[in-house]
């Protein structure tokens, strides 16, 4: 029997039979699995913004031209509660809690604060694993990612009064934006979603900039074709935005 | 991206003229048709750029078809190439070219229109002329192709549930081939490939991420082409059908 929060810290994965993938038992060894991730950029006219690692505290890079998290069952838990039973992630739990999470335990202020059995777990999130439901189940995450980038944002900057007031998120909404699917070379299944205009003035990204503007910085498709070369996703989202179509006609 | 960069270095002839657009009519839905309106059509010799200059030029994006044969009869898997160092791909790459008998590594491309709208290039089929490494290449029976002249109609539509549309940007030295993929229909492929009804001449997408000697080219399309969202499946709902 394991912990909640072994549990709730597990990635996502799927495991290859045949032609397709099936939902892997979190506590069993498989010769080759696929995780799941989201991965998100923020469009400009002439490229995308880069971030730094001083206002969203990921730790891998100093700045972030996409920002990529793996999921957890602790994040789909928690996602699909808070989009569909409304559990508040807020500034009055980050307030709380003390500080945002570690970037890889963005459910554990829910799951030390509220008590979940780790049979309540996996009936919530096994259902959002098969078939069709996972892309919603994605779309929910990446919801919930954003408030916590919106939290890290205005918290790490300093702009503690924005916490007070939080964006309406809503899967709709993030459904209209970009998205696009490949498979990662260390066996992540990845969706990308590329934001623009609405989402970065729901998140206040444009005040933030013209407060703090060292913390941002454009990066012009020139940029972004060097980089490309260094991260698939990166390579993907580039092509999905600057790539003219060539379509097959009948 | 350890994988072989082979296929791609062989690909054209480097005297071939083929078509190239500047990098800066990428930026936006308007820029490929500011700079192709000074042109009459995709056909105008003006936009044909030697392969050789082309290769050394960061700033001119050569678009390129990657051609791919569907398996008739199971989705997912493409007939499979496999050259003389052991590099298997999954489709044979194609400059553009304007010449209707196309030089070796090019095609030569029938538009809808030869004019073109916005951002979308319409492409009805192509009379292709392989490269050498692929008229050399066996099929995973180990038959020697033997390609020569060919016209292929292209299409999509068939498999979308499971695969996307993939475009992107590539190439060996810089990031200056803007990459289409197409499929061939069954028809047109049947003639010129042996074995193409063997569903064994043919590898699952999935597995070909697994091979050890893969075309790089070939990885590119499959790790972006593959909506892997379609391919979960339930146990339970798998017991409930079948």
């Amino acid at each position: 029997m394991v912990s909640v929060s072994t549990l709730a810290g597990s990635e996502l994965r799927y495991y290859l039979e045949g032609s397709h993938l099936f939902r892997a038992d979190f506590d069993k060894d498989y010769s080759q699995t696929f995780s799941i991730a989201l991965e998100f950029f923020f469009r400009l006219d002439s490229g995308f913004l880069a971030i730094s690692d001083k206002l969203l505290k990921i730790g891998s890079h100093p700045w972030h031209v996409k920002i990529a998290h793996t999921l957890s069952y602790g994040d789909v838990y928690v996602a699909r509660r808070k989009i569909l039973d409304g559990i508040p992630v807020n500034h009055e739990l980050f307030l709380e809690y003390g500080a945002p999470p570690s970037w890889t335990a963005l459910w554990r202020p829910c799951l030390d604060l509220f008590t979940i059995h780790e049979a309540s777990l996996l009936s919530v999130v096994n259902p959002e694993l098969v078939t069709n439901r996972v892309e919603t189940a994605c779309l929910y995450c990446a919801v919930y990612l954003l408030y916590h980038i919106y939290t890290r944002l205005h918290y790490f900057s300093g702009d503690y009064d924005a916490l007070k007031d939080y964006p309406n998120l809503i899967k709709n909404l993030i459904s209209t934006y970009p998205q696009f699917e490949y498979i990662a070379p260390d066996n992540r299944l990845v969706i990308g979603l590329i934001f623009s205009d609405q989402i970065l003035s729901l998140l206040k990204i444009e005040e933030l900039i013209k407060k703090c503007p060292k913390y941002f910085k454009p990066v012009s498709f020139q940029e972004l074709m060097v980089l490309k070369d260094f991260d698939l996703g990166l390579y993907y989202g580039v092509c999905r935005e600057f790539l003219p179509s060539f379509v097959a006609s009948f | 991206m350890n994988s072989s960069r082979r296929s791609l270095l062989h690909f054209s002839h480097w005297s071939a003229r083929v078509l190239a657009f500047p990098r800066s009519a990428f930026l936006g839905f308007h820029s490929l048709n500011k700079f192709l309106d000074k042109f009459q059509s995709l056909y105008d010799p003006r936009l044909y750029i030697q392969h050789s200059f082309l290769e050394e030029c960061p700033n001119m994006i050569q678009p390129v078809i990657f051609l791919m044969f569907p398996c008739p009869k199971y989705r997912l898997r493409f007939y499979t190439f496999i050259h003389d160092d052991g590099t298997k791909s999954l489709g044979i790459p194609f400059h553009l070219s304007f010449n209707s008998n196309p030089p070796p590594g090019t095609a030569y491309p029938f538009y809808t229109q030869p004019t073109f709208r916005l951002f979308e290039i319409e492409i009805t089929s192509i009379k292709v002329n392989p490269s050498k490494a692929y008229t050399e290449a066996r099929n995973l029976s180990g038959d020697k192709l033997f390609l020569k002249q060919e016209e292929f109609r292209l299409f999509f539509k068939l498999f979308y549930i499971y695969l996307r549309l993939c475009n992107f940007f590539w190439g060996p030295k810089f990031g200056n081939h803007a990459i289409c993929v197409f499929h061939a229909r069954a028809s047109d492929s049947e003639n010129c490939l042996p074995g193409y009804y063997e569903t064994s001449n043919h590898i699952h997408l999935l597995d070909y991420l697994r091979l050890p000697e893969k075309d790089e080219l070939s990885t590119f399309v499959v790790r972006g082409m593959i909506r892997w969202a379609n391919l979960i499946e339930s146990k339970l709902f798998r017991k409930a059908m079948f």
